[in-house]
């Protein structure tokens, strides 16, 4: 089986995970992303990724309670995994290599 | 959870994110995640209405909405391809080639049949926008005919809500006496609570503003709202003691006059209004959108001893009540009957007969608009049929261009079912785009539908979007594919390789296909010609009813009302100058002919009526007297509404308080109580509440007038003489030289002069308020003959491109026939010939349809039999015509061919 790499939202999803630290559930990590990146992110892109980083282990979940600004309804927490971290290193290892020498802007 | 569904979106929900978007998205999303994907956007909403305001933060939620909408699908159909592709990655056993094998075909029929519908953009996009028009006008009178028909009222537990009308050995009235009502809510034993609302909304006038206002207001009993199950947004309910008369006036009021009077400030309560003249503090305010039978601003509670509660005879109340829990309407019904039959033994005088009939509210509210509903959601499923008609010989005639296609894969080895399934995905795909397009056709034609129909009865003014409606927009478009595209694919699959290959350009194949057109044409015809028929007899029956000689003459009258606050004007006699008065300045404005005043106006105003006989000859006992329409006039009412005295005289200024009580009655009155003798000079029973009936001398007979409406025949009517019967309002009718509305401000002026705290409202030309009184009818007409405008389009259309299709194919024919020496004449007869006989065959089928069809409507016809012959004649004759027209364009074509041409071509 062909080694996995991660796409670059997916890289964008995990780390701000990770950035957000405990507690982090969607909407915190849309403004994590939102805030570094600068660019808006949907509701829609981040809960198909995590969707589908939970299918490939990649992250871990837990339901918390519901709070009334919420309108009475639970979140989700989410944990980094431990193999996502291996490939998250990995993935900037192999950037990091590919622009060893390279300057594109002055 | 009660939320209203008339409010949908309305700012009411105050902070919520819209109601909407919100079930698309709870339909939409997984079961096992939606709740946090919801609870997340929610969150993130309320902030950003912190920060960027409501509106914005609304059309972020919809944005939001829209990305999960297009990206959800696309991600379920990428996932389950995934899955099913044997290099999925899954750990497990490959799945078996079969299983695999359908998905890959589908997607591919689905791509193929995409590119296949871009190439022939016209045809797509015609067959998109036929089939659109017709989806989308179905999804919208489904939608309303589900909030009406279907969905339940907005309350809670709405199947324990009953209505309680009165029953008589003649039928059923709305309306319930105060004493019945006291004593039907006392001694029963099976309603949680049984409430009364006043059967009408008068206007009330407002004080202490910049200027005296008019607002509808009505007196509800104090658990009104708690039956229904309403709370305040605001302050509270009415409370049981505010139902004593000692107790402070106090009064709740509408969001909307909310809103507009203290807008919208949350201090309201507390705060005070004048009305009629009298000081009352406002308690709370009702939710947005609540509505029960008639607009109302403000409500005040129903008071014992107050206003229309003393008398047992009559019926003024309108019973709203909660079954108890586990307490069916059937025993609720039989304990009530019960309570019936001791009240018809304690007062025979007025109870005899008399019972209280508890029907389910929400039936009982929606039973008047089931026949319309069903009548127009029948007519535009017609219109859907005709446009499927004419998509299926669209494809067909496509289909014989595509015959060579066809026929190259079926030679190359393809299945007749393979390529049927290509042909049925291209519709699919087809009808689906139609169908899209059709919910954002149908939201607009939804609004224009809630404002086109007279639902007021249930206060509809918004319904929205539905998980429903959707449900319904795809379903409907499946089913439309499958009746547009079955034939023509299963004909298009079924083509003959052998012969498509080999015949060049002169297709004599397709036969079949022409004679398949032929029929949908007739079709077609058949069932334009049925709506048309339809909405012919509807245009007859609006002629009749507004032919309708309403007793009165109508050009040139001003109406308006004039309402005195009972304060001041508590000496009767202050009433009688002041209306005096100001009748007499208005007659001096220059252009007006003549002035009338009445208490109720006919047609404009409710009505009211009370028993009446002649006491020389008294019912008998044990039967009901009958009922009359009571009104009271000054002198020269008759005269400005041109109403005939055809006996006897007309009110006059010396009929006051303590002369002889008098009455004019209506001819119609007067035949009914006097047959065949002379009525002036008799004696009128008349029960005005008191123990014993006034006895009123006939001074005079008027003319019929239809004062209800003008669908219903005039009652017996009967006028007192204002000064012996001074009521608080008065209505006006002014009969101008000229433009009636032209005196408007003149009289406003007088008006304000003659007391700034009397307000001038309700102006409105009588013809005004004849057309507004019509409006349903005329409505239904118009949506009608709209419906039958476009299928009669749609089936011209139909007819004409099977006759140019006819030409197209005969085109070598023609060309021989005229190289011969055929006459332009004979070839013109040639394609009229085909195309009357399509006709022909279309109206005879019709003309059958119709005789069956136009029955179901018999009940919002007017005077006008379903089976009118002249509307039958007319419209085929119109019909015909269109028809024609549709036939002679394709005939000049075929003339104009040029034999040379044909025949080089070969």
């Amino acid at each position: 089986m062909a080694k996995r790499s991660l796409g670059e939202f997916e890289q964008l999803v995990l780390l701000a995970i990770l950035r957000v630290g405990d507690g982090a559930y969607a909407v915190p990590v849309i403004n994590e992303i939102e805030a570094q990146t600068g660019r808006s992110v949907s509701h829609a892109a981040v809960y198909i990724a995590l969707r589908r980083l939970e299918e490939k282990a990649l992250v871990t979940s837990r339901l918390a309670d519901a709070t009334p600004e919420r309108g009475g309804r639970g979140k989700r927490y989410y944990d980094v995994s431990a193999a996502a971290r291996e490939m998250l290193q990995e993935s900037r290892n192999a950037l990091t290599r590919m622009w060893d020498g390279l300057e594109l802007v002055k | 959870m009660s939320r209203n569904r008339a409010t949908g979106s309305h700012p009411q929900d105050g902070n919520l994110p819209p109601s909407v978007a919100v079930s698309l998205l709870t339909l939409l999303l997984p079961r096992s995640t939606s709740h946090e994907a919801l609870g997340d956007l929610h969150e993130a909403f309320s902030h950003r209405v912190g920060s960027a305001g409501i509106r914005a933060a609304r059309n972020w939620y919809w944005s939001q909405t829209f990305r999960f909408l297009f990206r959800l699908p696309l991600e379920f159909l990428t996932r389950r391809f995934r899955r099913s592709s044997p290099h999925g990655g899954s750990a497990q056993r490959q799945p078996p080639m079969r299983r695999e094998f359908p998905m890959k075909t589908f997607l591919y029929d689905i791509k193929f049949a995409a590119r296949t519908l871009l190439k022939d953009p016209a045809f797509s996009l015609i067959s998109v926008l036929i089939l659109a028009v017709g989806i989308g006008a179905n999804v919208a009178m489904f939608s309303v005919t589900d909030a009406v028909l279907i969905r339940s009222l907005p309350y809670p537990e709405p199947e324990r809500l009953v209505l309680g009308r009165t029953s008589y050995s003649q039928g059923l009235g709305w309306n319930v006496s105060a004493p019945d009502y006291y004593d039907y809510r006392d001694q029963n034993e099976v309603l949680e609570s049984l409430a009364a609302i006043r059967s009408f909304s008068n206007d009330w006038t407002v004080t202490g503003g910049d200027e005296p206002e008019k607002v509808p207001g009505t007196l509800a009993s104090v658990d009104f709202f708690p039956t229904l199950g309403v709370q305040p947004i605001i302050g509270r309910q009415f409370t049981a003691e505010e139902a004593e008369m000692s107790e402070p006036a106090v009064a709740l009021i509408s969001y909307g006059y909310w809103q507009r009077r203290f807008g919208g400030s949350p201090d309201v309560v507390g705060s005070t209004l004048v009305v009629n003249g009298f000081t009352s503090t406002v308690v709370g305010v009702l939710p947005a959108g609540f509505y029960f039978r008639h607009p109302v601003d403000i409500w005040a509670p129903m008071r014992d001893g107050g206003p229309h509660t003393g008398i047992r005879r009559f019926h003024n109340w309108t019973l709203v009540g909660r079954l108890m829990e586990g307490v069916s309407l059937v025993r609720a019904q039989a304990q009530i009957d019960v309570l019936s039959a001791q009240l018809q033994e304690a007062y025979p005088d007025s109870n005899e007969g008399k019972g209280l009939h508890l029907t389910e509210l929400h039936e009982a509210l929606t039973s008047q608009y089931e026949n319309l509903l069903f009548l127009l959601m029948g007519a535009i499923g017609l219109v859907l049929l005709i446009a499927c008609g004419n998509v299926a010989s669209l494809l067909l005639a496509r289909g014989t261009g595509r015959a060579a296609e066809l026929s190259v894969r079926s030679a190359l080895g393809a299945s007749t079912g393979r390529l049927v399934r290509q042909l049925l995905t291209e519709s699919t795909l087809l009808a689906i785009a139609s169908g899209l397009f059709g919910v954002v056709l149908a939201i607009f034609f939804q609004r224009l539908l809630i404002n086109f129909m007279p639902l007021d009865a249930l206060g509809i003014r918004e319904i929205g979007l539905s998980a429903m409606m959707l449900g319904f927009a795809l379903l409907l478009s499946v089913a439309t594919a499958l009746v547009f595209g079955v034939v023509p694919a299963v004909i298009g699959a079924n083509a003959n390789p052998v012969e498509d290959l080999k015949g060049g350009t002169r297709t004599s194949a397709g036969g079949g296909r022409t004679r398949l057109r032929s029929s949908l044409v007739i079709l077609q015809v058949a069932l334009s010609l049925v709506l048309l028929i339809g909405a012919g007899l509807l245009i007859r029956s609006f002629a009749r009813l507004r032919a309708v000689d309403p007793g009165f003459g109508t050009e040139n009258l001003l109406t308006a009302q004039v309402d005195l606050p009972n304060n001041e004007y508590a000496d009767p006699e202050s009433r009688i100058q002041f209306f005096t008065g100001l009748l007499e300045e208005i007659r001096a404005i220059p252009g007006v002919l003549s002035v009338g005043s009445i208490s109720m106006l006919p047609i404009r105003d409710s009505y009211s009526n009370v028993f009446a006989w002649d006491p020389e000859n008294p019912p008998p006992e044990g039967t009901r007297p009958g009922l009359a329409e009571h009104r009271a006039v000054l002198p020269g009412y008759f005269e400005a509404m041109e109403i005939p005295i055809l006996a006897g005289r007309d009110v006059e200024n010396n009929d006051v308080t303590g002369s002889p009580f008098v009455l004019v009655i209506s001819e119609t009155m007067a035949r009914g109580l006097f047959p065949d003798q002379n009525a002036v000079g008799r004696q009128v029973a008349v029960d005005v509440g008191g123990a014993e009936p006034a006895i009123a001398e006939v001074i005079g007979v008027a003319g019929d007038v239809h004062t209800y409406a003008l669908d219903q025949e005039p009652p017996r009517q009967m006028y007192y003489s204002f000064r012996q019967m001074p009521y608080l309002t008065l209505r006006l009718a002014i009969r101008t030289r000229g433009d009636a509305a032209a005196v408007t401000n003149s009289v406003r002026q007088i008006l304000r002069a003659r007391d700034p705290n009397v307000p001038l409202a309700g102006v409105a030309t009588m013809e005004d308020v004849i057309t507004r009184s019509v409006g349903g009818q005329r409505v239904i007409m118009l949506t009608l003959i709209l419906f039958s405008s476009v299928a009669v389009f749609l089936a011209a259309i139909g007819l004409y491109s099977v006759l140019a299709y006819y030409v197209a194919q005969r085109g070598h024919e023609i060309g021989i026939r005229l190289a011969m020496g055929a006459s332009g004449g004979r070839i013109m007869k040639l394609v009229l010939n085909k195309g009357l006989i399509l006709v022909g065959v279309g109206l005879v089928v019709g003309v059958a349809g119709a005789l069956g069809a136009t029955r179901l409507m018999q009940q919002q016809l007017f005077n006008v039999e379903a089976t009118d012959p002249v509307t039958f004649v007319a419209v085929c004759g119109l019909f015909g015509c269109v028809a024609a027209l549709a036939c002679v364009v394709p005939a000049f074509r075929a003339v104009r061919v040029d034999p040379v041409k044909t025949l080089q071509a070969e």
